[in-house]
């Protein structure tokens, strides 16, 4: 899911990818809502707030989204920048370090909000600015290493492409074409992921509150753990490698066969 | 010029943005604190005839029957926000403390009562002189009440 770079990614891990942190980001735009009534994983709706209280002159308000959106934009900032800049040395790092980040960022409202949250508005805003950052981060690291074709956190491109394609299939030249095919089943997943996440976090509200932050955390665990568990698995089946020697008597010298291992 | 440079000019205009911005405003938190007195009750779908009909002085009256019928502000004339997060709602006869908070980007009024049994307001328009607050109600078929007070 994660150590594999723009072209070089396949459709499954683009997928894997995809319906995880979409799921995920489902969870926490709902979360944020029923706690604090207010979005945090897309910011469309703030940019049209923000015009609205500019034109009302509201300057806290103004302050108050200018920042979410500021935030957003930043966290998707330092996924690229580590992506960019640690990807040569170590892939699966670059790209694990904004999820590990996303991870502190949900762990510290959820653990902030079940033990200290006197229900200030200061408090509300810092927790919602810290979803959106680590909205930001998610959002900027799936586009990023997937050469922009998961988005993950708002799904107003993804519904609009899945527009796109369901017109083209009324084509049959469109609708034999594997790589549209695969498109469409990336964007499907993302969206029902969402929803999904969207709708266990409305049910699950009520029992867990801020408690669901760590379920997403788990999520966001399970993408990291996955790579890093194949990463290892290949380490050590390599090291086990099986030589498989067949002697074979030609002419009077023996010949030594080295076969692959199984698992190479 | 270095693009650092460019990157920390961009960074620093962004954040000088947001202090300036707060340093003008006020928090929401501190406008609402002192006490509001009840002007009119506003309903989007209200039919006026019923106050002929019904011994109602006026359509405001009305409307806080019908609208308010089931909220915890039904009874109240004036409200005392209160720093400690109480909310002191008085009227003829009633008074009751409730807790308040503010929400969202301070456009949302939380009232909390009885075993945290919430009801929530839109912060319409709140300067230091007037409170406007829109809820959504249920009664008969859903409509968008207003609810606008005076500061004492």
């Amino acid at each position: 899911m994660l150590r594999k770079y723009s072209n070089s990614r396949s459709l499954s891990d683009n997928i894997k990818l995809g319906s995880l942190s979409a799921f995920a980001a489902g969870m926490v735009n709902i979360g944020s809502l029923l706690l604090f009534f207010s979005f945090s994983s897309n910011v469309t709706g703030h940019y049209a707030i923000l015009a609205a209280e500019i034109v009302k002159g509201n300057y806290y308000q103004i302050a108050v989204v200018f920042s979410w959106i500021f935030l957003f934009f930043f966290g998707s900032f330092v996924s690229n920048m580590f992506v960019i800049h640690i990807n040569q040395r170590n892939s699966y790092l670059a790209h694990a370090i904004p999820l590990i980040l996303e991870i502190f960022c949900l762990m510290f409202v959820g653990i902030y909000g079940e033990y200290f949250y006197k229900e200030t508005l200061v408090e509300t805003e810092y927790l919602l600015a810290l979803m959106l950052f680590a909205m930001g981060l998610q959002n900027g690291l799936t586009a990023s290493i997937s050469n922009f074709s998961v988005k993950t956190t708002h799904l107003t491109g993804t519904t609009t492409d899945l527009g796109i394609l369901f017109s083209m299939f009324t084509k049959k030249e469109y609708r034999n074409n594997e790589a549209l095919i695969g498109k469409a089943k990336l964007l499907v997943a993302i969206t029902a992921s969402y929803l999904i996440g969207a709708i266990l976090a409305g049910f699950t509200y009520v029992g867990l509150s801020f408690k669901m932050f760590y379920l997403v955390s788990l999520v966001l665990v399970v993408i990291i753990v996955y790579d890093l568990y194949k990463l290892r698995l290949k380490l050590y089946l390599r090291n086990r490698k099986l030589l498989k020697i067949n002697l074979e008597n030609v002419n009077g010298y023996v010949r030594i066969e080295k076969e692959k291992s199984i698992a190479s | 010029m270095k693009i650092w440079i460019r990157y920390i000019g961009f960074f620093t205009l962004g954040i000088s943005l947001f202090v300036l911005l707060i340093s003008m405003s006020n928090n929401p938190e501190h406008i609402i604190e002192g006490q509001w007195k009840e002007l009119v009750w506003e309903y989007e779908k209200v039919d006026k005839n019923d106050t002929i009909t019904n011994d109602y002085d006026n359509v405001s009256d009305f409307v806080k029957d019908v609208v308010g019928e089931n909220l915890v502000i039904h009874k109240a004339e004036s409200w005392t926000f209160k720093p400690n997060g109480k909310l002191i709602l008085k009227g003829s006869n009633y008074s009751k403390e409730v807790n308040w908070t503010i929400k969202g980007r301070g456009n949302i009024l939380e009232i909390k009562y009885d075993n945290n049994n919430c009801e929530h307001y839109s912060l319409t328009e709140l300067s230091e002189n007037k409170l406007v607050l829109n809820f959504d109600t249920d009664t008969h078929t859903r409509g968008i009440a207003r609810l606008t007070f005076e500061k004492i």
